[in-house]
């Protein structure tokens, strides 16, 4: 008997597949690539949801109240570790004596305070720029930190009820010389129980013995951060908490009613003390916290869409490969009376199952790729919490759904194509010519989106037509969207043109070859355009990237030169990490004959009109050691007592004129009036708003830190920079810098952004390599008599490998150099937009630019190497036989 | 006059034991400088098999193949295109030409893929001779039927080489345009001394040739020296009626 079909077309369409596993190979793999970086992307910000939540349920496990001070209304916001940094102001604290009185409130079961502040473990090692086997090596202080965490110290709690941290080696520390170290930075740095360690707290750093290490919420520490934790008395009096806590933390009896309680404890002191549920606190923290994570998704999310985008080309382009080699076979399927409708169906059932089976390998190859992206991140220190791996259902789904609907949408224009086979084609031995439609249309339509893109772009530039409701940046991205979009639509128009452009090179190069390769590329210059589209999209980014941080290394470079005078600057080494300067640097620095100008900075926060705002304070010579412009007032009247000093854009911004009274409040000394004497302008956005002579105001003259020092030697030199050094190396967490150093800092900074980036653009160029060897492939198939015959007369194989890369070049430079103009000029227009903002500088650097032409056409050549060999190695008398 | 192909036993068998196909069986045959030679033979004699034996574009299955005292059958892909390129020159019944070259480029092809200057003074010779100097920048598609097949024959000339191989080249022309063809390969064999081996199935076509060889079933049936188009058509139909 013979089996009946019920469905005869996906039948075939399935065992099409079936039978050429290379097929599904070279077309689902763009849709692989983009899916998985879907996933990837979902799967990593998940995760960091995930243990995030966990952390913050964690911080909170077993505690039901929180008591917290009530804190000045312009110091919300700023968190509770407001200490940190080289800004310091003060947080209201709580007395520990409200503790007991906390305790013998009814239904309490337990309470406890907890301190927490500033500190950082140090340890002595090899400086980095000196190799350890030599013996003469400088040893220098190294501040630990877990990747861009935190650093803090914590008070040891000592309640039965407090389970935050567990300790997994050694014991409790009971007094002033005892620490316990979170096991994330005693595995990083090598640290055991009984060791001794040196711990940065408030100015002066002390030395430690180890006696146990503990682990948070069974993580090593929470988010990376380090920990150092104390008796609670040391703790007390190295976090500057002497007689108070930061909060208190409540245990509430089983059978007590958590509201009753917690109005009691609100009774204590109303004005002064606030009472949390702790569940809830920790939900509010966990959110903020994702929402932060949100904005680092976005970014995956739109390297994914490129990936997804470059990926459609591509897929397009292998349909139509793919089908072409099929001809025959379709044509005889009309042959046989098969409708076009059931062609067109038959070649979308194909794409259907293909999609299906990449997204499902998109999605494995996704958990991999995060799984990668997550050690890459550990392996750099990137802290982040420690937790399993979270795919969500959702994002498969959402996953799997984008990457069917991209190839099926993808596929339905060859499949058109397709079924509009001839079924006399199957008979007919045709060459098969594709119908020359005119690309006029095309340039006409292309040329107007580019034209509105252009205005929109222009328009922002050259303030003749502003798009409501967009911010400047917004405009030109809108414009640059779209100018891309047009050139897109025009590529196909330009091809014939830029081709001919690099003819005669060719030729006088590769002869004949070279010849054959650009009229080769010609002559579909619909396909070779949408294979360089693909390359484009992705080197536009690159340089777009790439001339963005050339000239923002010039411009940190100007701005550095131009604005600091001073020969040298001090600043805490990590910025969020240390608690700023110890005053008596800059008192050494001072009696040293060598120093002649030194001005000290400092910041504060205080309060104006209910808002939280930083006021600087800074010595009489910072004006000669930062390039100052005077708008308003003079210097002079700024150093008299009762006067403040107003940045130009603060005073713009509110409407601050000369002599104007101020009202601020300041933690230390309540409200207080100033006159406002001078207006001034700092080229560089400063950290302060607000400005007073440091010597003029007790609450600034004894602080016990400084954020920045600026001073001049008598002479730079080697002599005079290592007596400098001397000094320094006695402050932990402290580095001296002159111009350059500042600059290289810079320059680093930039850089290491834009190695990310360039790592993530990659993947789009490695996409669009799948394109180029799939439109080869498609050229080479087309034109099998062609080779056949040009073998037949004698030439090498040698010669027509040749060949087939001299096309991919050609593919690869159209796309490259549109990409790398386009990407130069919506730089040029982005800084063009920034100017507002002080940006100036606009440099191309031709050395990178050359570099990634010249990536981009190996890229292509590389791609090329598959279809070289089939073509080289074509059978001859396939090609020339008629019978 | 000198051999320039001697055919030693040549049996080309094509597939596998259980399906093969003998398309050569035991075939001698020596070729001779400076003459037309045409073999004839009814589609599956073998013809197009021995000419793409003889040109070095397929390999045979046993017995040699010696052009000027090289055994084709011992060389390497690389040397057997070099003497495809320097000895041999091809027409083809179709497709003949590459699509995006002009006619010119086309006939220079050869040469310029071995990286030589063409001698200028030959092909004006041969470009006058096929009568299609005013199309020389015109490319293929612009070109009829017959003009094509005479610009693949001057590029079958160009590098002046030992052998033309020509399969059925006035195959797919109207008769006028296949007797110019045909008039014009046997003037290039009597006036500028070159050597032509072709292959067709027309008696026509065979009476332009100085020596018919007719093929059947891969063996050699008939070996004529200046047949006449009767006696051609009178052994044609002797052999298909057997």
């Amino acid at each position: 008997m013979f089996g009946y079909t019920k469905r005869p077309l996906l039948l075939i369409a399935w065992k099409n597949l079936k039978t050429y596993p290379v097929r599904i190979f070279l077309t689902t793999s763009s849709i692989i690539l983009g899916v998985s970086v879907i996933i990837a992307a979902n799967i990593f910000s998940e995760s960091n949801k995930n243990a995030f939540d966990n952390l913050f349920s964690g911080v909170f496990e077993g505690i039901d109240l929180v008591v917290q001070p009530v804190q000045e209304d312009f110091a919300q916001g700023f968190g509770d570790d407001g200490g940190q940094g080289p800004i310091s102001f003060e947080l209201k604290k709580i007395s520990d004596k409200k503790i007991n009185e906390i305790k013998s409130i009814d239904g309490v079961k337990d309470a406890w305070g907890d301190v927490i502040g500033f500190a950082q473990f140090i340890k002595f090692g090899p400086r980095k720029d000196c190799h350890s086997f030599n013996p003469e090596c400088n040893r220098e202080t190294i501040l630990i930190q877990n990747g861009f965490a935190p650093t803090f110290g914590a008070a040891w709690d000592t309640s039965p009820y407090a389970t935050q941290w567990e300790l997994i080696d050694g014991n409790p520390p009971t007094n002033k010389q005892e620490v316990v170290m979170d096991s994330t930075t005693a595995e990083g740095n090598g640290f055991l129980v009984g060791d001794r360690v040196t711990v940065l707290a408030g100015a002066i750093p002390a030395s430690f013995t180890i006696v146990g290490i503990a682990e948070f919420a069974n993580t090593g520490s929470p988010g990376g951060a380090s920990f150092a934790l104390f008796d609670f008395n040391t703790a007390q009096i190295l976090l500057d908490s002497v007689g108070e806590v930061d909060f208190i933390n409540v245990v509430v009896d089983e059978n007590a009613d958590i509201n009753i309680v917690r109005n009691a404890i609100s009774n204590i002191d109303n004005q002064g003390l606030e009472v949390i549920n702790a569940q809830e606190a920790a939900a509010e923290q966990a959110d903020s916290i994702k929402q932060g994570l949100d904005f680092f998704n976005t970014i995956l999310n739109v390297f994914a869409g490129i990936a997804i985008f470059v990926g459609a080309f591509i897929i397009q382009n292998t349909f139509r490969i793919l089908l072409l080699q099929r001809t025959k076979e379709l044509s005889l399927l009309r042959a046989l009376g098969t409708s076009k409708r059931q062609v067109y169906r038959l070649v979308v059932s194909e794409s259907l199952y293909m999609a299906i089976i990449g997204s499902g390998l998109g999605v494995a190859l996704g958990i991999g790729l995060s799984i990668v992206v997550k050690e890459g991140l550990k392996y750099f220190d990137f802290g982040l919490p420690e937790g399993p791996l979270v795919l969500t259902p959702n994002a498969a789904i959402t996953g799997i759904i984008i990457g069917v609907v991209v190839t099926i949408l993808s596929s339905l224009l060859p499949a058109r194509k397709a079924s509009q086979v001839s079924p006399l084609e199957a008979i007919r031995d045709s060459q098969s010519t594709p119908k020359r439609r005119s690309l006029f249309i095309r340039l006409l339509i292309g040329s107007l989106v580019s034209l509105i893109g252009l205005t929109i772009l222009f328009g922002v530039l050259y303030s003749f037509f502003r798009t409501p409701s967009l911010t400047v940046l917004q405009q030109v991205g809108l414009g640059a969207s779209i100018i891309f979009i047009g050139i897109s639509v025009i590529t196909p128009s330009i091809t014939k043109p830029f081709v001919t452009i690099f003819d005669k090179l060719y030729k006088s190069f590769f002869g004949i070859l070279g010849k054959l390769a650009t009229e080769n590329s010609k002559r579909t210059p619909r396909r070779t355009a949408s294979t360089a589209s693909a390359l484009m999209i992705g080197l536009t980014l690159i340089s777009l990237a790439n001339v963005l941080t050339t000239s923002f290394k010039a411009q940190a470079e100007k701005v550095v030169k131009e604005v600091v005078l001073a020969d040298y600057q001090v600043s805490a080494a990590q910025i969020f990490a240390s608690p700023g300067i110890p005053t008596g640097l800059s008192q050494e620095l001072i009696e040293l004959d060598e120093v002649t100008d030194l001005s000290r900075t400092r910041a504060t926060v205080v309060g104006y009109n209910n808002r939280p705002l930083i006021l600087g304070a800074v010595d009489k010579a910072v004006f000669d050691l930062i390039k100052t412009d005077d708008i308003a007032g003079s210097r002079e009247d700024f150093y008299s007592k009762d006067a403040i000093g107003v940045l130009k854009f603060k005073a713009e911004s509110d409407d601050i004129a000369l002599n104007d009274k101020v009202t601020l409040t300041i933690p230390e000394v309540g409200k207080k009036e100033f006159v406002v004497r001078y207006i001034f302008d700092w080229t560089t956005q400063p950290p302060a708003e607000f400005f007073l002579l440091l010597d003029n105001h007790e609450f600034f003259s004894n602080e016990s830190l400084d954020t920045e020092l600026y001073f001049n030697v008598v002479t730079k030199d080697e002599a005079t920079k290592n007596k400098l050094d001397d000094i320094i190396d006695h402050y932990p967490g402290v580095t001296l810098r002159d111009q350059d150093a500042l600059i290289d800092e810079a320059n680093s900074q930039i850089q290491l952004l834009l190695n990310v980036i360039y790592g993530f653009l990659s993947i789009s160029i490695f996409v669009a390599l799948f394109g180029i060897t799939n439109t080869l492939s498609l050229s080479v198939y087309e034109r099998t008599r062609e080779i056949g015959l040009m073998r037949a007369i004698g030439t090498l194989r040698k010669q027509i490998r040749n060949m087939v890369f001299i096309e991919s070049s050609i593919i690869s430079i159209f796309g490259a150099i549109l990409g790398t103009g386009l990407g130069i000029f919506f730089a040029w227009s982005l800084i063009q937009a920034l100017e507002d903002q002080g940006f100036t500088e606009f440099v191309v650097s031709t050395q990178q630019t050359i570099i990634w032409i010249g990536i981009a056409i190996f890229a292509g050549i590389i791609a090329a190497i598959i279809p070289a060999i089939r073509a080289s190695r074509q059978n001859i008398l396939e090609a020339i036989s008629y019978e | 006059m000198e051999k320039i192909i001697e055919a030693k036993n040549l049996t080309k068998i094509y597939g596998e034991d259980g399906t093969s196909v003998t398309a050569l069986n035991q075939v001698n045959l020596d070729f001779y400088e400076n003459k037309f030679t045409a073999i004839m033979g009814q589609s599956g004699s073998g013809k197009s098999t021995l000419l793409h034996c003889l040109a070095g574009l397929d390999k045979v299955t046993s017995g040699s193949i010696i052009v000027k005292g090289l055994d084709l059958g011992k060389l390497n892909d690389k040397e057997l295109t070099k003497i495809r390129r320097d000895s041999f020159g091809f027409v083809f019944q179709a497709f003949n030409l590459i699509p995006t070259l002009t006619a010119e480029e086309n006939i220079t092809l050869p040469s310029s893929i071995a990286g030589r200057k063409p001698d200028e003074e030959w092909i004006n010779q041969i470009v006058n001779a096929v009568d299609i100097g005013d199309r020389l920048n015109h490319r293929p598609n612009e070109l009829s039927g017959g003009q094509q097949q005479r610009v693949a024959a001057a590029r079958a000339m160009a590098t002046k080489p030992e052998v033309i191989f020509a399969d059925e080249p006035s195959g797919n022309l109207d008769s006028k345009s296949s007797k110019e063809l045909l008039t014009f390969m046997k003037s290039v064999v009597t006036e500028l001394n070159q050597t032509i081996v072709m292959v067709t199935h027309d008696p026509y076509a065979a009476s332009f040739a100085e020596r018919v060889i007719m093929l059947k079933d891969g063996e050699v049936a008939n070996d004529m020296e200046e047949p006449t188009q009767e006696e051609i058509i009178s052994k044609v139909t002797s052999l298909s009626d057997i």
